[in-house]
């Protein structure tokens, strides 16, 4: 096993509804890659902030709602959520959507893990993508470790 | 010949944000009684060979398909035709993309369009603003849990019933938006295609041409008599004095079964609607046939909730946009 990339980028609430793109480069003799991708923070706790995304929610659907009498529970905490999508050098291989904050992917030619295609692991540029669904933290962190099989 | 089908349209696995594995949710789907299911994970098809493979062995049609989960809101592609990489849809070519898969043969379902969205579901909300309403084949008027008494089924019944009145030909459909195994399911509902076989490509067609209603477990048969010719739900009749049949019949596999009601029938047009009273044993009524549309709401409860048990597609006549 060999660490081929390693990055972390803060990205804040300029970055809602975008698609960062992350290169890195796959050397020859690999024949399998394991992709670790994580964010923190995942939870905004701030009730002030919770309500006024809450308030601007129940507007976007045209919808009315007393946030004193709605139960807190029903919608604290907030969550910060990112998909993520792998592209090989030929092109798009799948997207990974889950709320969970630390995953783990892994492609090869034999097999990937759940929502990608099985893909030979060609030398070149490979991408992961961070479609940032939601962020309501002021900020968060997003990662990404890249493994090398040979 | 066409016969009704139960089908689910919108389901999920572990290959996106599911619990099931794909032969897990094959399995459950055949315990649960219905006919086929589409496949539909969030941005991915990387779980549809695994389950049209294992679902041909147990004998259960499972069509391929993908929600688009923009972040503006969510589509539901089914037919396996579309090749569209989900990242590059924007609220600017919506229009274009949607075109697109109607031009390789998928069908286009807008997929539970008034849920909450961000930040409470993600994207959950339908932001796009769509302009060739022709493209859209079907809105999932109802979704998920307690879909008969949800503010967001009453919302979308109405932006449904607005587009029928502009003359688009638009099927409603329930969206389970399906999970979890459910063993013991809230209150959801099933919808019910009107197909030539039991087939992907006769599932888009049924979807297409408004052969579609959904209900809380009640297998219905709607009839409409105009000048001597009888009509159902998805054809086109003319207009004129007509009747309409209802004939209601329980579902033995839809879990709530025991617990639904019927107590009245909502007949709809354009501008008009009549309240008539019904039960379980249906009815026929006079109807005076004209407008874009007609179609049917049965309302009634489930398990003591009172709400809607049953939207129709609708009965199209002369003059509606194809």
């Amino acid at each position: 096993m060999k660490k081929l990339f390693e990055k972390t980028i803060k990205i804040t609430e300029q970055d809602a509804k975008s698609h960062i793109c992350i290169d890195f480069f796959v050397p020859d003799g690999y024949q399998k890659l394991v992709i670790d991708t994580s964010y923190s923070p995942k939870y905004e706790y701030d009730m002030a902030r919770c309500k006024a995304f809450v308030q601007k929610c129940y507007i976007n659907a045209d919808r009315e709602v007393d946030l004193d009498l709605l139960p807190t529970s029903s919608y604290l905490p907030l969550a910060n959520h990112v998909s993520w999508s792998i592209d090989c050098p030929d092109g798009y291989i799948g997207t990974k959507h889950l709320s969970k904050p630390f995953q783990k992917h892994t492609i090869s030619a034999e097999g990937a893990s759940e929502g990608f295609l099985p893909t030979p692991i060609r030398s070149g540029k490979w991408s992961v993508t961070a479609s940032i669904n939601s962020i309501v933290t002021p900020w968060a962190e997003i990662t990404i470790k890249v493994e090398g099989y040979r | 010949m066409i016969a009704w089908h139960c089908i689910e349209l919108h389901c999920h696995t572990n290959e996106s944000d599911g619990d099931m594995t794909p032969t897990r949710l094959v399995d459950r789907a055949s315990e649960r009684g219905y006919e086929a299911i589409a496949l539909t994970d969030h941005n991915t098809i990387s779980g549809v060979e695994q389950a049209v493979e294992y679902g041909a062995s147990r004998g259960l049609v499972v069509v391929k398909g993908i929600e688009w989960t923009t972040f503006w809101g969510h589509i539901v592609v089914t037919g396996g035709g579309s090749k569209l990489d989900w990242r590059t849809i924007t609220p600017n070519n919506i229009d274009d993309c949607i075109a697109y898969a109607q031009e390789v043969g998928d069908m286009v379902t807008l997929a539970h369009p008034h849920r909450l969205g961000w930040p409470l579901c993600s994207c959950c909300h339908n932001d796009f603003d769509i302009e060739r309403w022709q493209n859209i084949d079907a809105i999932e008027v109802w979704s998920h849990f307690n879909p008969h008494r949800d503010k967001a089924s009453e919302q979308a019944i109405a932006q449904w019933q607005d587009l029928l009145c502009q003359g688009y030909r638009i099927s409603a459909l329930y969206g389970y938006d399906w999970h979890e195994p459910d063993l013991t399911p809230p209150i959801y509902a099933h919808t019910y295609l009107g197909c030539r076989e039991v087939a992907t490509r006769s599932i888009v067609e049924a979807v297409k041409e408004g052969r579609t209603y959904v209900s809380t477990g009640l297998r219905l048969s709607v009839t409409l008599t105009v000048l001597g010719k009888t009509y159902t739900v998805g054809d086109t009749a003319e207009q004129g004095k007509g009747k309409l049949q209802l004939s209601i019949t329980p579902d033995g596999n839809y879990y709530h079964i025991d617990g639904v009601e019927v107590r009245g029938n909502k007949i709809i047009g354009d501008d008009w609607c009549v309240v008539e009273p019904c039960d379980m044993s249906g009815g026929e009524w006079d109807v005076d046939v004209k407008g874009k549309f007609l179609r049917v709401e049965l309302v009634g409860s489930v398990n003591g909730q009172e709400g809607l048990v049953a939207v129709t597609s609708p009965i199209w006549l002369d003059g509606a946009i194809a």
